[in-house]
């Protein structure tokens, strides 16, 4: 009695023997394979490393959107209770967020060893984490203090120009008074942004409401949102509705650069990846249509013998796919650690590998070698005669 | 070399002459563009029958095979095999009507490179319906290559392969074998070995429409067709296996001859 799973078997020695009919074809359809699953692959990878890059390197540059008493338009000194920090979500549809309380003081710095006092404005960040982020030493932890190397008591950090006009530097120790209250700090960094944050202090929230005599208020929440604009504009339209009181600005300018570069930047990899593949289908094709011209007495033969167009189509497409498959395995494998040294070159930090890359460049290959495969499809659906008399 | 009977014994004994016309062409034209490759070509063929096609090259003998094949399709006329108009079939049934009523024999043998002997007879098996290796081997050996089973095309000689593709196109035990110059690339030893077996196969019952140039091919068939241009110009059924070595007027039968009245001629000129 004939073994009904006998096709099945037959169809894998068919496929099989496809596959091996000639090692060199075979080798060069898997290398063209291969490079461009690596490639695409790697392209891949880099456009989903861009999004956390970019919005990492957007987060060094400070807040995205603003928290700000309704009043503060018209009064200088307006604040609010600072536990609204703590309803604010962590989480966004873009990832985390960070948030950072402020309130702002108009008092007067001096060097500790008779300095001439100079009026400007101090800001009272915290978390110290936020604070200190900008000078955080390579490797360090910005949440743990003892790791970060500084000194001991208050810290801050002064804008380029009023520690100019002080002629304060790093390491400087700087003494702030508002009327009879008084705080001392050492500066652990200059800043220059090019804005008003240049003519400013920025020391311990809880220094500047010591200095304000304002213990428990802030006068904004800076907000650091990452995401797609349509998610930072979901988060900020939520916050606003939990916080009807306040006023949740986002700070577009910042907000729509940071959409334009990941979009130019994401265009540019798509397109790569897209004419990578597009390459890679033009080389594969090329090696089938010798592949088709070389099976051709054999396609006539086979439908002569009652193959069917179809039956003899899935044979070449299974060998195609499986050739896809293998290409794209290695390929992708490859792509994606190549992804990783090209990220370190353009951003000087490896690109993390991101999982959904790999499947979905094995599967660009595989469709990539189905496409390529045209030309022995086109064979299976020729006329055997035309086949024998030379014409196909 | 030793063959087993190349038939089953259930299979058919071959026909009595009276029986009814297993095909039937009737009027059939092929054209190639402004070329006619057949002109109104009509004959029946009973079962059990061999037939001998002849003509110069070019004459229509390989378009008419394939036809009957099923592998091309007549501009005009019909081609009836077994009650069944063959130029009404779709390309489907086309493709049932190959895999389950015809045997191709090719001159080019047409094994595929890269499968084994006993692959090549699996493969119209698993066109047909399901492969069945034992039945495959069994083929194999009725033609006498029991020890060539694992073998690839190019390690075997011309008469092997042939012996291959007659295996093939005997798996499936089709009513019609169609064989398109079987011998014509293979030198005087296997020719032999190929053309008994085809003996085997017409004694077993199987009708057989052979394209030959050999007379000496021709003479096994019972029946001879030649083609000229597209037309039959000589359709006689003498039998060659029993013709007589002498002309009616003493004279010495011709090489190509036969007892038609064409030969007649040739003895008498």
């Amino acid at each position: 009695m004939p073994n009904p799973y006998a096709n099945h078997s037959m169809f894998r020695r068919l496929v099989r023997r496809l596959l091996f009919a000639n090692r060199g074809r075979l080798f060069v359809v898997l290398l063209a394979l291969s490079a461009g699953a690596a490639v695409s692959a790697a392209l891949l990878n880099l456009q989903t490393d861009a999004k956390r890059r970019i919005n990492s390197e957007f987060r060094a540059f400070g807040s995205n959107v603003l928290i700000l008493p309704k009043s503060s338009l018209s009064s200088a000194d307006a604040t609010f209770s600072e536990s609204t920090a703590k309803e604010i979500p962590e989480n966004s549809p873009g990832g985390r967020v960070t948030v950072s309380s402020a309130v702002y003081v108009a008092a007067s710095v001096s060097l500790s060893q008779s300095g001439k006092p100079l009026s400007g404005i101090v800001a009272g960040i915290r978390p110290l984490a936020y604070l200190v982020a900008r000078v955080v030493p390579p490797g360090a932890d910005p949440t743990t203090p003892s790791q970060l190397n500084l000194p001991q008591g208050p810290v801050c950090i002064s804008g380029q120009r009023i520690a100019a006009r002080l002629g304060a530097e790093q390491n400087a120790s700087l003494v702030i008074t508002n009327g009879d209250r008084s705080e001392s700090c050492t500066v652990v960094s200059l800043s220059r942004t090019g804005g008003p944050e240049d003519d400013r202090l920025e020391i311990d929230l809880h220094q500047a409401q010591r200095l304000a005599d304002l213990p428990g208020h802030i006068s904004a929440i800076n907000l650091y949102v990452p995401g797609t604009p349509q998610q930072k504009a979901d988060y900020v339209a939520s916050l606003q509705k939990q916080f009807p009181d306040l006023d949740v600005r986002p700070l577009r300018q910042f907000t729509e650069a940071q959409a334009k570069i990941y979009s130019r930047i994401s265009g540019l990899l798509t397109a790569a990846t897209a004419i990578i593949l597009v390459l890679t289908a033009l080389c594969v094709m090329a090696a089938m249509t010798n592949i088709a011209a070389e099976r051709k007495q054999d396609v006539g033969m086979m439908k002569a013998i009652g193959g069917s167009a179809r039956g003899i189509l899935n044979l070449f497409l299974t060998e195609a796919i499986l050739l896809g498959l293998i290409g794209g395995l290695i390929g992708a494998a490859a792509g994606i650690a190549l992804s990783m040294a090209l990220g370190k070159a353009v951003f000087g930090v490896a690109a993390l590998p991101r999982l959904i890359v790999y499947p979905i460049s094995v599967a660009l290959t595989v469709i990539v070698a189905i496409l390529g495969a045209y030309p022995l499809r086109r064979l299976a659906n020729v006329r055997p005669a035309t086949i024998f008399r030379g014409e196909a | 070399m030793t063959t087993q009977p190349l038939v089953n014994p259930s299979m058919p004994l071959a026909t009595a002459p009276q029986a009814p016309p297993q095909v039937i062409l009737d009027n059939l034209v092929k054209e190639y563009g402004s070329l006619r490759a057949l002109n109104g070509v009509s004959f029946n063929i009973a079962p059990g029958e061999w037939i001998a096609l002849m003509g110069p090259s070019g004459s229509g003998k390989t378009t008419l095979i394939n036809i009957l094949g099923g592998l091309d399709t007549a501009t005009l006329g019909h081609v009836s095999i077994n009650g069944q108009d063959i130029t009404r079939l779709n390309e489907s049934q086309l493709v049932r009507y190959r895999a389950e009523k015809i045997g191709f024999v090719f001159q080019q043998f047409h094994l595929v490179p890269y499968l084994t002997a006993l692959e090549n007879v699996m493969l119209a098996q698993y066109f047909h319906s399901v492969t069945d290796e034992s039945q495959a081997v069994e083929a194999l050996k009725r033609v006498g290559l029991a020890d060539r089973l694992e073998h690839l095309p190019a390690n075997l000689s011309g008469g092997e392969q042939q012996r291959v593709a007659i295996a093939r196109a005997l798996i499936n035990q089709p009513k019609l074998i169609l064989a398109d110059e079987p011998t014509g690339n293979l030198d005087e030893a296997n020719e032999e070995i190929v053309i008994n077996i085809f003996r085997e196969l017409h004694q077993s019952g199987h009708t057989i429409l052979m394209v030959t140039h050999d007379v000496d091919i021709a003479r096994n068939a019972g029946r001879r067709i030649e083609l000229t241009h597209g037309h039959i110009t000589l359709d006689t059924t003498c039998n060659f296996l029993e013709a007589p070595k002498l002309c009616p007027h003493g004279k010495p039968f011709p090489s190509s001859g036969c007892c038609s009245t064409l030969d007649a001629k040739a003895c008498n000129p």
